[in-house]
Parts: structure tokens; sequence; C-alpha cells
């Protein structure tokens, strides 16, 4: 029995480690072609290691002041982005997950929100509402738009029809107003949640490039995805002029590209660990809520 | 108690007000757009001034003598997409949750959080030459005996396959983010009282874990039908080519092409609207399934 | 560097007509003689402050009239959007709205730009398309054929005709006649003009055939004449060992799928099948009537030519899922010695061809059916143009053209190549850049440069041969080329040798082989089209992979070709043609 368990446990080990390799290396790859030289890269010569120590491409971007601008805006809209999203997610979501006895209307508020969350009008009159709002240009239209993240919603009224009921019950007993309930027991129990939840409204402020890029006219408020968009282009001949194909394929640097993408994904990195200890260190028996 | 629940009825309609406000003017206020599939758009004119077609964008689009094909090829692609990535990420969530070693552990789940933020244009290029005739999975299989090459990339029976295996390796860890914090939330008097009957792990995560996951499982499922004619268009556009037409083709990346030739917003509208509709319907279903035959409201 | 190529093939223009620029006709009414003495730059504001107090658009002031020509208007401000190249980086001081080349455009023209946006890539027309679609749109902007199409459909243009015939410098006129005025007719859309189009030059993605001349040395090859030596070279590539490793592992001729004869472009076929009579993509006429050519018997001898090589191993097995990146990492990581691609490749594929394997050596070939015939290219259509347009709301477009007459003097006068040697910045900044190029603006570059290396020419008559606004650029490529010619070793400034070869090597392999150009006779997209060519192309292109694997169901290439043929007329190709035949006759 013993050393059956040792063997399975080795084997999970085994197989683990070998989807965190494969899973790793995408961005070893990226990693590698940033700090390697141009030719070799176009070569296909750097796959394992880099083809020498080159931080040309990070002098390089030390020097593009737009990058950190950009960057800058990134830090912004994802600071406002993620507080405005959970604040009106767990705004919307407690009511909707109590029963119907205690709040009548839940049912139809949660078809409507599905609704908008499959229906859209599409790019255009979206944009078209955005300039009529006159929030073209400005940071609140990378903000405002997804203020309410519905899918991530529907995910925390879930969570929190986990949170065990008699709890509700008895806060309500105890005189507590709705919102001292939300904030006094729903979210202090529903820690690994919102950690996931605030890491998913997180990558998706952080990665998001095409509204910057439809909504921001001016360089210097445009996030960094929408930067980085624009100078990993594909070059493809039937979008493209000769032309802009010459151009594109003259001034493409890889190592440069990949040293922006790397540092790029420096704050997911940064910020994961704060989180990932929510729900990972969370599953150890016993160790759950209190 | 029945008539001071009618009396704090009005604070839980506040709590939802700024979510709505948001929503009607950022997205219920679009629904207007939804004419242009029925339209032949004119941007000068407008959304008033613009001819009216009816079906015809509709038509366009399902007169093709390969609409079938393309629309097998979405619902393939992405139910594929659906079944393979749920499964991996819970597979690996419970995988994960038998570990020991916490810095082991924390340092596998960062690892295969990473590839969900690797663009598809630098992904593509990455599997792609793993994937090429002289790439690692073929020289894997030479190794192991094989004699001819595959195309991956090449052979159609072959494709949504591939397209399906690399979606799940770039996704999985991501997606399992979800189960794992749902796992957190099982009660741990459960697994006590299944060590007591004698349950080893296997069996606690068997019958424990999984069952804890089960509400989270058809939601996350439910949830996924909305985009099940969503079969990926970055991932599709950066990977397929004319080999791989008659499997590889998808709703978007047809779309796309139109686009090329001539300008036409009816035909993205329609073809937006026509997922919208079969991904409400499915879900609908979905919803209605559930609560009928297993009593459970999944939202 | 580079991308001043462009820019002063830009300028190049300006030197009129086809092939001799001494040939120029220099008396133009108006500007040639009373040019410099106009004093234009002097009479226009100075930018910056200036767009302020001009609020009025189109209340044009004509500051100084130049033999009907020339007017330089008091600061008109006009909205516009820039398209930039990716990872641009702008010294300190300049930016893509407010730059040198914008305050010189405004000091000769009186105009000032205000650039609503800026972006690169595919980004710059996804944005685009946004704007287009909502209806608002800057006075002054340049965009693609298919745009061209949309906005024309949805009434959002000035007719600009007039100007034409009013306003517009003759120079300009005899520019696009250069090129037939082919650029001039796919904009023309029902007897009306509603943009400027600007043509890339002819021989501009043209792919030419590279091969590595040391492997050639190396295996005691003769140097191929016609299409028919490709295979015996491709061979001993593959079997002979060229890079010495001790594996056959060398390609023979990696190709991409991509046939069609007005793309060209990096790892094209196309060309072999304009050889071959042939021409994919484009709209011929064959005994008097319209033909697609993609459907001629001709394309089935050249599938039947490429299929060969497929069977023998000289395309590889998987050409069809290729992409552009395994294209290029098969050339530079010397895994292959022969490829198609367009001269300016000497910039990408070339140098890091080099830098890997400082032995390797590329000789380019523009290679015809047979050998001594004349070389057959196909021409860019309309696709690869892009085209300046006037909104409709603009009150006054001839301002556009005033601004384009300005252009053409200003860039003749002798300062301008000081401006272009001091600019801080590259000249694609010009807020205006429709300049059509003379058909043959390449080629005389490379010829000149090549001449000049050799010894036949002195720097002054590369001077004295090109016009006055080309001289600057042409003698700096053609010092390049002797540089490169005279050192020992010619990857001593990767900068020169690329231009070098570039023009010296790629562009005088067009010129030697006596490129003659098939054109396609239509570019618009008729009401079938719009319906029915996605299809059509996914099926044609399914259709040509195929048939080059051999993967024909057990048919023979032409069984299956006229398989294809009845199809693909069936299936609206045949509508198609017949509307493309009345757009012809029409016009």
């Amino acid at each position: 029995m013993r050393s059956r368990l040792t063997i399975s446990r080795f084997i999970i080990v085994f197989i683990l480690v070998l989807f965190a390799l494969f899973c790793f290396y995408p961005l070893w790859y990226t990693l590698i072609v940033s700090f390697s030289n141009n030719a070799a890269v176009s070569a296909g010569k750097v796959w394992l290691l880099p083809s020498g120590l080159n931080t040309e491409s990070y002098k390089k971007l030390l020097a593009d002041t737009r990058f950190f601008t950009s960057f800058g805006v990134s830090v912004i809209r994802t600071a406002l982005g993620c507080s405005l999203n959970m604040l009106l997610l767990v705004l919307t979501a407690y009511p909707l997950c109590l029963p119907e006895n205690r709040f009548r209307r839940g049912k139809a508020y949660i078809w409507f929100f599905v609704a908008n969350m499959l229906f859209s009008g599409g790019m255009i009159p979206m944009y078209v509402v955005i300039r009529n709002l006159k929030l073209l240009n400005s940071i609140w239209a990378l903000i405002l738009p997804g203020a309410l993240p519905i899918y991530n919603m529907v995910l925390l009224i879930n969570f929190f029809r986990n949170v065990p009921y008699e709890l509700n019950e008895a806060a309500t007993i105890d005189g507590a107003n709705p919102l001292q309930i939300l904030f006094r027991v729903y979210i202090p129990v529903s820690m690994p949640s919102l950690a996931c939840l605030l890491l998913f409204a997180f990558v998706g402020h952080w990665n998001a490039y095409f509204d910057g890029l439809l909504y921001i006219n001016d360089l210097n408020r445009q996030p960094l995805q929408t930067y980085i968009y624009q100078i990993s282009a594909v070059l493809d001949p039937q979008t493209m002029t000769p032309e802009q194909l010459r151009e594109a394929s003259k001034l493409s640097d890889l190592t440069l590209n990949s040293a922006k993408v790397v540092i790029a994904m420096l704050p997911i990195l940064a910020l994961y660990p704060f989180l990932q200890k929510y729900f990972v260190t969370g599953m150890t028996l016993g160790s759950v809520k209190g | 108690m029945k008539k001071k629940t009618r009396f704090s009825q009005l604070p839980y309609h506040l709590m939802l007000l700024p979510g709505v406000v948001f929503v009607l003017l950022f997205n219920t206020s679009t629904w207007l757009g939804i004419a242009l599939a029925f339209q032949d758009f004119i941007p000068s004119r407008g959304w008033f001034g613009s001819p009216w077609v009816g079906f015809e964008n509709f038509e366009l689009f399902f007169s093709l003598p390969d609409s079938f094909a393309i629309l097998r090829n979405t619902v393939v692609i992405a139910a594929g997409k659906i079944t393979a990535g749920t499964l991996v990420s819970i597979l690996f969530a419970l995988l994960l949750n038998e570990l020991k070693g916490r810095r082991l552990k924390k340092c596998i789940q960062t690892a295969v959080y990473l590839p969900h933020f690797i663009s598809w244009v630098i992904f593509a290029t990455i599997m792609r030459s793993m994937l090429g005739t002289d790439g690692l999975i073929n020289q894997i299989l030479r190794l192991s005996g094989a004699q001819e090459s595959v195309m991956f990339l090449g052979t159609p029976s072959l494709f949504p396959i591939v397209m399906i295996a690399t979606e799940t390796l770039k996704e999985f860890g991501f997606g399992a983010i979800v189960y794992l914090s749902a796992i957190t939330a099982i009660d741990p008097a459960l697994y006590e009282a299944a060590a007591i009957d004698g349950a080893g792990r296997w069996k606690q995560a068997i019958h424990v874990t999984l069952p804890g996951l089960r509400t989270i499982i058809v939601l996350m499922a439910t949830l996924s039908l909305g985009s099940v004619l969503d079969a990926g268009f970055d991932q599709i556009f950066n990977m397929y080519n004319a080999l791989v037409y008659s499997t590889g083709d998808i709703i978007d990346t047809y779309v796309y092409r139109v686009g090329l030739v001539s300008f036409n917003y009816g035909l993205g509208s329609a073809v937006g609207l026509f997922k919208s509709v079969i991904g409400i319907t499915l879900m609908a279903i979905a919803y209605w399934l559930a609560s009928k035959f297993a009593d459970y409201r999944i939202f | 560097m580079k991308r001043k190529t462009l820019a002063l093939l830009l300028a190049a223009a300006l030197v009129l007509t086809t092939s001799a620029c001494g040939n120029a006709d220099t008396s133009n009414p108006g500007s040639k003689e009373s040019g410099p003495s106009s004093g234009m730059p002097d009479a226009a504001p100075e930018s910056g402050g200036s767009a302020a107090d001009s609020q009025s658009d189109a209340t044009a002031s004509p500051a100084a009239e130049d033999g009907g020509y020339l007017k330089v208007f008091d600061g008109i401000t006009y909205t516009t959007i820039v398209g930039t190249s990716s990872g641009d980086v702008m010294p300190e001081g300049q930016t893509v709205e407010d730059n040198y080349w914008t305050r010189w455009f405004t000091n000769l023209t009186g105009l000032v730009p205000e650039v609503i946006w800026s972006a690169s890539g595919s980004a710059y027309g996804q944005k685009m398309n946004m704007m287009i679609a909502s209806g608002d749109i800057p006075d002054y902007f340049e965009v693609s054929y298919s745009q061209y199409e949309a906005l024309v459909k949805a009434d959002l243009l000035a007719d600009l005709t007039e100007y034409y015939d009013t306003v517009l410098d003759p120079r300009w006129r005899e520019l696009w006649a250069s090129a037939d005025d082919a650029d001039l007719k796919a904009v023309t859309k029902n007897g009306r003009i509603y943009g400027i189009p600007k043509a890339n030059g002819l021989g501009d993605s043209n792919p030419l055939l590279w091969v590595r001349k040391d492997w050639l040395d190396k295996l005691n090859l003769e140097e191929p004449a016609c299409i028919g030596d490709i295979a015996e070279i491709a061979k001993a590539f593959m079997t002979q060992d060229p890079d010495a490793n001790g594996q056959d592992d060398t390609y023979g001729l990696p190709i991409l799928t991509s046939f069609n004869a007005a793309y060209g472009g990096t790892g094209s076929v196309g060309d072999i099948f304009t050889n071959y009579g042939a021409a994919p993509g484009q709209w011929v006429e064959q005994d008097g009537s319209i033909v697609y050519g993609s459907l001629m018997p001709e394309a089935e001898e050249t599938l039947e030519l490429l299929n060969a090589w497929y069977q023998e191993g000289i395309i590889p097995k998987d050409f069809g899922s290729w992409t552009g990146d395994m294209y290029k990492q098969a050339v530079t990581g010397s895994k292959a010695g022969m490829f198609f691609g367009p001269w300016w490749l000497s910039w990408s594929y070339l140098t890091d061809t080099v830098l890997n394997d400082p032995a390797a050596e590329w000789a380019a070939y523009a290679l015809p059916r047979e050998s001594g015939e004349n070389y057959i290219g196909g021409a860019p259509n309309a696709a690869g143009y892009s085209i300046g347009v006037v909104s409709k709301n603009c009150e006054d477009p001839s301002i556009f053209f005033y601004a384009l007459n300005n252009l053409i003097h200003g860039m003749t006068l002798d300062s301008y190549k000081t401006e272009l040697e001091t600019a801080p910045i590259e000249n694609i900044y010009i807020p205006m850049s429709v300049y059509p190029l003379p058909a043959d603006a390449i080629i005389m570059t490379g010829l000149l440069a090549t001449q000049y290396a050799a010894g036949e020419i002195t720097l002054e008559e590369v001077g004295e041969l090109s016009c006055p606004s080309e001289a600057v650029y042409n003698q700096a490529m053609a010092q390049a080329a002797k540089v490169v010619a005279d050192s020992a070793d010619p990857y001593d400034s990767m900068a020169d040798w690329s231009n070098s070869v570039g023009y010296t090597v790629g562009m005088m392999a067009l010129y030697n082989a006596n490129v003659e150009y098939v054109r396609s006779v239509y570019s618009g997209t008729t009401s079938t089209m719009e319906k029915r060519k996605t299809f059509l192309d996914k099926l044609e292109l399914e259709a040509y992979t195929k048939m080059v694997m051999g993967d024909t169901d057990g048919k023979s290439i032409s069984e299956y070709f006229d398989e294809f043929v009845t199809q693909y007329l069936e299936q609206g190709g045949q509508d198609i043609t017949e509307e493309v035949q009345q757009a012809v006759d029409a016009s």
C-alpha cells in the first residue's frame, strides 16, 4: 500500500513537472530570444539557450520613452479598472446570490445580465456610444464599458452561494444591514474566490489592447499592450501593401520585441504570488477558511 | 418575517443599480446596432437611413457551398476545446491538490499559468517549429520508430486535434485557477470524515473533491456554451493554411477574409447575432435541464 | 538610412517619366523657371503657433501664385491621420504630429496638418475601418484600395475629378502616364476620381530567384539561364551537401503558397506563371475577351512543372503549411540555397544569412521560360496602392492639389538635397505621401549604382544622369556599391552591403532580364465578387496547392485543373467574368 502510494505520487510529480516544463517553455523562449542576436533567431538557431548574452535590446528599450509612458497608462488603468470591477462585482453578486424568498427579482436581473453578456451590438455601435458620451481619448473609455464583468459576476454569485447561509441569517438577526453582511461576512470568507476574480480582472485590464487602439487617439495615453500589439505585426501580403511589407521586414527586430513582451509580463508575474497564496496554499488540508 | 423581507427589497435594488446603469449605458445601448445584420449598412446614412435587406446577410453566409463545412469546423474545434480544456484543468487541479511540497506546488502552478499571457502570434511560432516535419514532436516520433514524419499542420484530419491540443496547452493552467480556488472552499471536515472511513487520497479525491467541484464544473460548462461558435480566431488565423481549409476554416476566419475583398458590415453583424442566438439558446437549455432534472439553479 | 530609400524614391518621382531623367521636359509652365524666385518658404507662416489663428478651413488666400500651379495658403488647418512604421523611435523634439517634415510641409504649402491619431501596422487599418464605419473621417488621409472602394460606396469622399484638370501640375499626370495610367484607371469609379493614387513603381515586389553563389561555385554548377535550369541546381543542392555538414539536409527550392502574379513578394511563384503565359489573380485580355488569369491553360502547364518539382522533392513536402518565418529560417539558417523574394530582401534575409554564415554569397536571377527570352513579370494591382482621399465635408479639396504642386516644386529645388541630408528624421513623415513613382525609378538607381561601382561613370555623372531630387540618394547608393566592390571584406559595413546588393544584384537582375510586365486590366470589386470572391479565392488556393502536391484524388493534373475551372466558373466565376468584361468595355 505504502509503496504503491509512493509510485503513484512519483508519477503525479513527474506528469506535473512535465506539464510545467512544457508550459514554461514559451516564456523561456521569449526570454532567450530577447538576449540573443537577431540573425541567429531568424535562422532558428535559438531554441534552448540564448546565442550569447546580448543586452542590446534592453538598452534600446530603456531609451524608448513611449514604452514607459504606456506602461504608466497601463498601471493606472489596471488599478482604477480593478477597483471598480471588484466593487461592482461584490455589490451586484450579493443580492443575486440570495434565495428567492429574500430577494424576489433576482432571476430577472440575472437574465438581464446574461443577455447582455451574450448580445452586443458589436464594435461599431460601441464606438459610437463611446464617442457620443465624449469618452474618446479618455482613460475612462477603457474602464467604464467593462465596469461590471458579467461572466465573473456569475462566478461570484455561485461562490457566494457556497457561503453557509446560516452566517447570513445570524447576522440578519443581529441587525446587520445588507452592506454590513456583505462586507463583514461574505467578503472575509470568500477571499480565495475574490483573489481569483481579482486576478481575472487584473489580467483582463493588463492584457487588453483593442479598446486602447480604438478609443484612444493620443499615443501617450495608449496602454502598453496596444503599443506592443502594433510592433508585433504579422507580415501579411493580403492586408499590407508591398511598401508596408518592405518597411516592416526591414525593421523587424525580434529580440527587441521579445524584450518588450518580457518586460510587459513583469507586473503579472509580480502580482501573482500575492494572489496565489489564497488559492494554492489554501488547499492544504485543515487550513481552509475559519 | 414576511413583512420584513418585503420592506428590505429596496437596498438590494440599490446595490444592483450601479451595475445595471453601466450595463445599460455601455451594452444594452449598443443593441440598436444589431439592426446592421439586416441592413446594407452605409456609414454616411447611419442606422436609420441604410437600406433594409432582410435576411440577405444571413443568406450570403449560408448559401456558400462550404458554409456547412465552416460551421461544422467551428463547432468541432470549439466543442473540442471546451471539453479538453475543462477536463485537463480539472485533472490538473486534482493532481496538484495531491502534491505535498508547497514550494513545488507553487512553482508548477505558476509555470502552467504563464502561457496564457503569451500572444498567439508568438505561441503559434513556437508551436509551428515544434510541430514541423523536423520539429521536436516528429523527432520523438522518429526515435520511437515512426518511418514518415507527420505533417501536423498540413493534414486535414489532424488539424482540429492540433488546434484543440495547443489551445488546451496554452490555457489549461489559467483555467485551473477557478477550480483550485473552488477546492479551497470544500469543507475540510468532509476529508476528515472520509479519512476516518478509511478512504485513501485517491478515494478522497474522487468522493470528496470531485463532488465538491460539481457546481463550479456545471457552471463553467454552461457558461462556455455561450461561446460554442467561437473557435478562436487568433489561433486559427496564425496556424491554418490552404491544405487544411477543409477542416480548419472557421466562421471568424471566413468573415475576416470576406473583409479583405470588400467591406461588409452586415455580414459581420449577422454572424455575430447568429453566434449570440445559438449561445443563449444552448445556455437556456442547459439551465432548464439543470433545474428540471437536478433541481439545481446555475445562476 | 534604409527607410530613406522609400523617401528618396518618392523624390525620384519628381523626375518625371521613364528611364532617363535627363529627358525630362524642363519647360513646364510655371514652377521651373519662376520657382526659385517665388520665395515660398518666406511667404508661408512658421508652423507651430500658426494653427491657432487659422480657424476657417479652406478660406484660401493665395500668398504666392506661380504659373497658376503654385499657391501657398495662409496657414489653413486640416485634419488627418498618419500611419507609421512599427517600432519607430522618434528623436528628441520630433513627434508624429509635429516634426521636421511637417514643419517643412507647412512652410512649403501653407497647410497645417492636425494629426488626429497615428498607428502602425495592421492597427492603422483597423482603427481607420472604425472611423469609416462611424462615418466621421478626417479632411485628408491615405487608404488602401478596399477602404477606398468602401468609402466611395459610403459616399463619404469628395469628387476630385475636376482638380486633376484645373489645378494639378501636369507633371503629375506624366508620372502616372509612365505606368500607363494604370493607377488612375484603378481609382476611377463610374467615370469620377475620388482619390490620388500612389503607385510603388514597377519591379518592387517581383520575386527574384536568389541563389547561393558560393554553393554554385563549390559544386561547379553553371548559373541558371532559364526556369528549366532550376531543377538541376536544386537537385545538386539537395544531394551534394553544399553546406558540408555531412548530411543531405538541404532544401531544393522552398516556396510558399503564394501564386498570385499581382502580389508577388517573398516565396511567391507568381512570376513563374507569368513567364509561362498565365497570370493568376489578374484579369487579362485574351483573344479580345477578358479572362481570369488563374484559369488559363498556361496556368495548368505551370502547375504541371511545379508538381514535377514537388515529386522530385525540390519543393519541400510540407511547403503548404510553411509560413513566412519558417521560410526565412530555412534561408538564413543555410538550409536552402535558393529562394524567391523581391530585391529588398537584401535588408533582412540576406543580411541575416551572411551574419550567420560569412561565406554566403548571393546572386539574383529573373529567369525567363527559355534562355534569351525577355522576362515577364507580374505588375502589382490596385491592392498594393495607397490612395490619398479627401472628405466630402472638406470645403475646398483643391488645397490638397495645390499642396501637391508645391511639393513637386519644392522637391526639385536644390535646397531639398540639403534638407534631406540635415533632417533629423526621414522624410516619410511628409504629411502627404501619395507621390507616384516613375515606372522605372528603382531600376534606374540600380543601374547607376552598378555603373559607378564598375568605374564606368563618375559620381558627378550619377548625379547628372539622375534628376536633381534623386541625385543625392542615387549618389549615396552608388557610393555604397563602390565601397562594397572595392573592399576586401564586403561585410565591413552591413548597411552598405545590403544597399549595394539590393540594387546592384537584385534590381540589376530585373534590368538585365529586359523585364516586361503583365498587368491586370481591372482592379475593382464587382457585385458578384462581393458575394462569392472569398469562396472562390479559397477554392483557387486549395486547388492550386493540391495540384502542386499532386493530391488530386487520383486524377491527372490536367483533369483536376479542368474540374477546378468548371467549378470556379459555375460557382460565380462566370458571372464575375461577365461583369468585369462589361466594366472594361464601359471604360
